[in-house]
């Protein structure tokens, strides 16, 4: 079973990766206007797929690996089920980042990709302060340091807002806060690729870690693995994923959180095992997720992030449930 | 060669100029009060407290060792584990082969038969008593093949009969012609199991040697502050405060 987890999650994963490349407004032919679309051909199924779809589904797709890989490293990290991709501040910086851009119109060259430039330097600050302020990589220190700056970064964000310039601009930066892999284009994945393939690359690093972690940092320390250089890794990792895919799109909750637990009984509850099919369900969910938006009735958009919250909130609380009756 | 040379081993006011050996196929007892500085000296062969002075590990300065290596010839049980997630059996004791990199299944079940866990190889740890609990976390250490094995009072929260079980198979252990030290609070198990044992008082070594030699009415008034029966004759051997 738990050898099959992944090579099951990747065909689920190419399904939904289908599907959300033909669900859309207008109807086109997925593979012919894939197929055109690499061609360099430019047919109207092409231009779909090529310039709408593509984009949208490989940015749900990203930020939804990245959000899922960082929770199960973190959680692992800190040897605590409900820790979440935002407790490194760095989702709080990207936000702040990405909002200084719509109140002070940073980066105007940049143009639609300049959110997501301000939100990965945000996130790259707030990560920054964090690991100053930790000053080691002890998981309550993390915890507390974490806490800390994203409080100063929400206390930020809500000074943005409050004097925010003009009604239009407060609407557009809340919207965006909600969360959406709407209207996004290539640029933005151009931004996204790099820092997924640099924080996996941190975090995959130190499965070994992780793994050992299990039985406490004594225990993996008196095993030979660097507890302080391998945390720091990880909690660099984990911020690179959230704050450049809050940076892109926005903040999407509960997928951190809940893709990890509901893997875990799936591969033996081993944490350095949990890190693959944690990257691929999340990518599964988040895309998943868009689709549902794209299928609700035409009108106002629901965003993303709220969609993720609507559905992850219940489920939380099942799990709190479910817990709860283990030890009454 | 001796398997572990400690000479002036020094961690702030923890430990005071400690110097102690370990001889292959020896059971060596750390024994004294709370606070005494049994873990600590533990803790500084285990690799994870920082000390000055010296310790050799069979003829090399464990300091030059890399963390890895020393990780396959020192192994290291803390006084208490916990596993956050709920582990199997299996995957807890395989966790002592990552110094090595392998999963190495005789070695995985040689560990599992001598801490007698085979029968609970596929449940959870967690699912398990504080008693089984400890011979799994024991297994663990068992199965990366330690030379030395360090023990953080292993005894401490068993009933009597794990406690003889979990001794005499450290006995074993220490018999193949590895080592094992441990600290120990019972002073009549410890003379019963040990071969030699080492009373700290305050960071600072009152005896080292047999137990007959250490475990004396002076040492131990000095060390515990109580006045106490001692009857090394008996089988087994009796220290009781009066």
């Amino acid at each position: 079973m738990a050898r099959l987890i992944t090579p099951a999650l990747l065909v689920l994963l190419l399904a939904t990766t289908l599907a959300s490349l033909a669900v859309g407004s207008t109807s086109v032919a997925v593979l012919p206007g894939l197929l055109d679309f690499l061609g360099g051909q430019s047919s109207l199924d092409a231009i779909v797929i090529g310039e709408i779809r593509l984009p949208r589904t490989l940015i749900a797709l990203a930020v939804g690996a990245a959000l899922g890989l960082s929770g199960a490293a973190l959680q692992g990290l800190l040897r605590n089920p409900l820790a979440e991709p935002s407790l490194t501040g760095a989702s709080q910086g990207a936000a702040l980042g990405a909002a200084s851009v719509f109140y002070f119109g940073l980066f105007p060259s940049l143009g639609a990709a300049a959110p997501g430039v301000a939100g990965l330097i945000g996130a790259a600050i707030a990560l920054m302060l964090m690991l100053a302020l930790a000053g080691s990589a002890r998981s309550h220190m993390v915890i507390m340091a974490g806490l800390a700056i994203s409080t100063l970064c929400g206390a930020a964000l809500a000074t943005v807002l409050n004097f925010a310039p003009n009604p239009y601009a407060m609407q557009e930066l809340v919207f965006w806060l909600l969360g959406s892999v709407a209207e996004r284009g290539l640029e933005h994945l151009w931004l996204l690729l790099p820092a997924l393939l640099l924080g996996s690359a941190l975090i995959l690093s130190q499965r070994r870690l992780l793994s050992g972690l299990s039985l406490g940092d004594q225990v993996a320390r008196s095993m030979g693995l660097n507890y302080r250089n391998g945390s720091i890794m990880i909690v660099l990792g984990a911020a690179i994923l959230v704050g450049s895919s809050v940076a892109v799109a926005g903040s999407i909750g509960f997928v951190g959180l809940l893709v990890p637990h509901l893997l875990r009984p799936l591969v033996r509850h081993r944490p350095e095992r949990l890190l693959i099919p944690a990257a691929l369900a999340g990518a599964m969910l988040v895309c998943l997720a868009d689709i549902g938006v794209r299928l609700l009735p035409p009108g106002r958009e629901l965003k993303l992030g709220v969609l993720t919250s609507l559905l992850g909130a219940p489920l939380f609380i099942w799990l709190v449930w479910k817990e709860r009756k283990r030890w009454i | 060669m001796d398997l572990i040379d400690i000479h002036e081993l020094n961690v702030g006011q923890r430990l005071v100029n400690v110097s102690l050996n370990l001889a292959p196929g020896e059971m060596l007892g750390v024994i004294g009060a709370n606070g005494a500085g049994k873990s600590t000296l533990l803790h500084c062969l285990a690799g994870i407290q920082a000390y000055q002075g010296s310790i050799r590990l069979a003829g090399s300065a464990l300091a030059a060792i890399p963390e890895r290596q020393r990780a396959q010839q020192l192994g290291f049980l803390p006084q208490s584990s916990q596993s956050a997630w709920a582990l199997s059996v299996r995957d807890v004791i395989a966790l002592g082969r990552l110094p090595w990199g392998d999963s190495d299944a005789k070695a995985i079940a040689q560990a599992a038969a001598a801490a007698q866990v085979e029968d609970w190889l596929e449940r959870q740890v967690d699912q398990l008593s504080g008693g089984q609990q400890a011979r799994v976390w024991l297994a663990r250490v068992l199965a990366g093949q330690p030379r030395v094995l360090l023990a953080d009072e292993p005894v401490a929260s068993l009933d009597l009969y794990q406690q003889q079980n979990v001794l005499r198979l450290l006995r074993r252990y220490a018999q193949s012609g590895r080592g094992v030290m441990l600290s120990i609070h019972d002073l009549s198990l410890a003379a019963r199991y040990c071969d030699r044992l080492c009373l700290l008082h305050q960071g600072r070594v009152i005896a080292v040697g047999p137990p007959k030699d250490v475990l004396t009415k002076e040492h131990l008034q000095e060390a515990f502050h109580i006045d106490v029966h001692i009857d090394l004759e008996n089988h087994p051997p009796i220290i009781v405060p009066k």
